[in-house]
């Protein structure tokens, strides 16, 4: 291709903006007509299977799709208790020995969601309808950004997860690869989140964020990209033989690609891992949560506050009734005080939130009855994730149950 | 626990893509050099900081070094010149180049010697510094990937290649602004070429804004690097098993595969160029070429010629002519440096020496073929002659392909059994 310019002399070509306007409008043209070619197919989620059956809409898209919301019809209003449930994996009952994040198995589990909606069948509110917006390792800035989403929707309750560990934790403000930390259309919207589309987003996310609006074929590339995968893997296979499954020496080691673990490790650990292992060298995840929580920053400056100030005056000025819980750690976790002390600024931090922003219609959850987790079981060795959730579903049934019951208004006043 | 460096420099481009469609626009507003240079800096930290903040700041510290030093080499040196009779003037000129030489190549060969630790103290440092300049920027900081500093090879061979030119009086004194636009020039930040200053200067009377014609020809050579880098690596990328999986695989398959990865390397690298090239043509530079058909080429030298060009041109120019390579009593001497640091260059590891030195004994039995071959009359102009010279020569440069990337036992073990040697 080097010799493009000996080419284009060759026709006798000469580039004239013209020309070049000309190029440009053939190939939008060109990109039109190919997306009226492929057919529109609905975008994959993780917990389809979870809910199958459920009037429960998983909204998220498959990390690796840019779309990140599903394009679902929304249930109709007035026939339906409408509730959209932003959570993170905190709200996963996962299956007994099962391994934490392991998104290919995820299917395997119960959701907090389900067990929720059956427990409000039982107090009487049968035309429940969940948007469920659950994403591991859900971050502050993205459960802003699913707050906004969420409210594009028109919900009649909002439910709002909270993690104590991460909410706060100034090293973890979003996910550096999660979309929802890129969301250029949802932050445009409003001019006093401008400034984060030149921080967060990059030029190519804003041109992705365009071109998927505007383009078929954009838009859907990534719905076909298991498809296109198997066709290239097709393509090889008909050409070369296929290796034989063998593996020289030793396997290597796995990588991470979570920069908090860098800095946990080398700014606060000291280069010293052992403090988060085992004796088997694993990491324990309650170790390793007591860690990520003393990261927390309470200033009124920090990232985190102005994030979580935002999200509450959005709820705020929507009018739409909001449950805020904070995630419940298990008791296990007083066995280090230091965590245990920041777990319960985070609470207070909240508890002075409620007296800024709750009202009638937005609900803080900061403490839960003892009896409500008495028969919770958390995951071996963590401080954050169910395997049964005890009294919680219920105990969030009613909550729901009850504001359900309040008038509806067109602001939240306090 | 180990954090996985690697980055995909696919995203950058894209990112840089993006940009343009800016940029372009821009250029007719600021049409001042000045005012470009400006444009391009803040440009190309923009695009490094979406890999990590701390990265701009690391590049920004080390192009402001690499000013300073550029300076303090051009005075000593134009008053070693000023003042021929001064000796004092021309050690200290000598002398002021050499650690000029050696601090800018300083971060590159703590990088090659021990990755984790330069690793860990840029990132851990430069998020420091970010800390305080701005908070919001640290705490954005804080959540990217852990990363190598990416580009710096290539930074450190432009950066050496200024301060040699300054030295031999080529260039003169840059301001900051022309230093850093050179340093952060966004088309080559991350997987080169090694440019150099002249291709993006503002001589040959630079308009400062793109004709039709660079918008054309760049708008097609960064399709066809997109093209390259992200359809056809991606269908070749199986062959990049065998280098994991050899054991076990007959000798045939283990060629096939070969074969096809030296393609994939090929492809993915070039591809790159293509973008890096396309991408400064949009822009209205012309960079010179970095690939030519290297797989067509008749001899090894042909090769070199045509594969990673910016990297041994510097290396002709900087390495194999200063060591005398053109004289016959050190050619061979010339010759093996030259190889081994092109070689080093990609990583200080034994196996890149035993690249090195295959490199620079397969350059020498072609100049010693050639010459033997003109004292006997023979010719290689038959069709079928040069097909066969293709031939071998792909077949030698494609042989030493694994030890770029395995280390050198396993390299040994994968030619044992590429030989069928059990």
């Amino acid at each position: 291709m080097r010799s493009i310019d000996a080419f284009l002399d060759i026709l006798g070509y000469r580039a004239s903006w013209a020309g070049i306007v000309r190029i440009a409008l053939w190939t939008v043209l060109f990109l039109w007509l190919a997306g009226l070619m492929i057919p529109e197919r609905a975008r994959q989620d993780l917990f389809s299977t979870n809910v199958a059956g459920l009037p429960i809409s998983p909204m998220i898209t498959l990390e690796s799709d840019p779309a990140f919301i599903r394009d679902v019809p929304l249930p109709e209003k007035g026939k339906h208790f409408r509730i959209a449930w932003i959570s993170d994996s905190s709200s996963i009952l996962y299956k007994p020995g099962a391994k934490l994040i392991d998104l290919t198995k995820m299917g395997d589990h119960k959701l907090l969601a389900v067990k929720t909606l059956e427990a409000l069948r039982g107090l009487g509110l049968a035309n429940a309808h969940i948007d469920l917006f659950l994403r591991v390792s859900l971050r502050c800035l993205e459960t802003y950004t699913l707050t906004k989403l969420a409210l594009e929707r028109h919900p009649d309750l909002l439910i709002i997860s909270v993690s104590p560990v991460f909410i706060f934790n100034n090293h973890a403000v979003f996910k550096g690869d999660s979309h929802f930390a890129k969301a250029s259309a949802v932050w445009g919207k409003n001019i006093d989140t401008w400034p984060w589309l030149f921080l967060m987003p990059s030029p190519a996310d804003h041109l992705w964020a365009l071109l998927t609006h505007r383009f078929t074929v954009f838009s859907q590339a990534p719905v076909y990209a298991e498809e296109i995968d198997a066709l290239k893997h097709d393509f090889w296979t008909s050409l070369f033989p296929p290796l034989k499954n063998t593996q020289n020496g030793e396997k290597e080691d796995s990588m991470t690609e979570n920069s908090l673990v860098f800095w946990v490790i080398q700014r606060y650990l000291k280069g010293d891992l052992s403090v988060l292992l085992n004796d088997k060298n694993e990491t324990v995840n309650s170790k390793w949560y007591r860690q990520v929580i003393r990261l927390s920053d309470f200033g009124e400056n920090s990232f985190n506050h102005l994030i979580v100030r935002k999200t509450l005056e959005t709820l705020k000025n929507s009018g739409v009734k909001a449950i805020i819980y904070i995630e419940q750690a298990s008791q296990a976790m007083k066995d280090d005080p230091g965590a245990w002390a920041i777990y319960q600024h985070v609470k207070d931090t909240f508890r002075a939130y409620e007296k800024e922003y709750g009202s009638d219609k937005i609900r803080f959850i900061i403490d839960v009855p003892p009896d409500v987790l008495a028969k919770a079981v958390y995951v071996t060795d963590d401080d954050i994730h169910f395997e049964q959730e005890g009294d919680m579903d219920k105990f969030l049934a009613q909550q729901i149950f009850e504001l359900s019951k309040e008038p509806e208004g067109t602001k939240n006043e306090h | 626990m180990k954090f996985n460096l690697d980055y995909n420099s696919a995203s950058f481009f894209v990112d840089l893509l993006a940009l343009t469609l800016l940029i372009i626009p821009l250029l007719w507003v600021f049409r001042k050099p000045l005012a470009r240079h400006i444009l391009y800096i803040f440009s190309g930290i923009y695009l490094l900081s979406f890999i990590a903040p701390r990265l701009a700041v690391f590049y920004l510290f080390y192009w402001l070094i690499v000013s300073a030093l550029q300076r303090a080499v051009y005075i000593t040196e134009h008053k070693a010149v000023s003042q021929p009779d001064n000796l004092s003037a021309a050690v200290v000129s000598r002398l002021v180049f050499w650690c000029a030489i050696i601090l800018t190549l300083i971060p590159m060969l703590y990088w090659k010697i021990d990755e984790w630790s330069l690793v860990t103290f840029i990132n851990l440092h430069a998020n420091d510094t970010l800390a305080l300049l701005n908070k919001t920027i640290w705490e954005i900081d804080l959540t990217r990937n852990i990363y190598a500093p990416i580009g710096l090879s290539f930074a450190t061979f432009r950066a050496l290649d200024l301060i040699i030119k300054t030295y031999l009086g080529l260039i003169g004194k840059l301001s900051v602004d022309r230093l850093l636009f050179y340093g952060f020039f966004p088309p080559v930040l991350v997987v080169g070429p090694i440019i150099e200053y002249e291709e993006i200067s503002d001589k040959n009377d630079h308009p400062g804004v793109p004709a039709p014609d660079d918008l054309l020809n760049g708008g097609f050579r960064t399709a066809w690097g997109f093209f390259k880098v992200l359809f056809l690596t991606s269908l070749l990328q199986p062959s990049t098993m065998i280098l994991s999986h050899y054991q076990g695989q007959d000798v045939l398959t283990i060629w096939i595969y070969l074969f096809v990865y030296t393609w994939f390397f090929y492809i993915n690298f070039s591809g790159y160029s293509d973008i890096a090239i396309g991408l400064a043509r949009l822009h209205g530079y012309k960079l010179k070429e970095n690939f030519n058909n290297p797989f067509f080429a008749r001899n090894v030298v042909e090769f070199w010629s045509g594969w990673h060009i910016s990297l041994y041109r510097f290396a002709r120019r900087n390495i194999f002519v200063p060591l005398g390579g053109y004289r016959k009593e050190k050619h061979i001497f010339a010759i093996a440096c030259t190889m081994v640091a092109i070689a080093l260059w990609h990583s200080l590891s034994p196996s890149m020496v035993v690249y090195g030195f295959y490199h620079a004994a397969g350059v020498i039995a072609n100049r010693h073929f050639s010459e033997w071959r003109t004292k006997k009359g023979i010719k290689l102009d038959h069709p079928l002659a040069q097909a066969l010279c293709i031939f071998v020569t792909y077949l030698f440069v494609g042989f030493a392909f694994p030890l770029i990337t395995l280390p050198l036992g396993t390299a040994m073990s994968f030619y044992a059994a590429l030989l069928g040697i059990t």
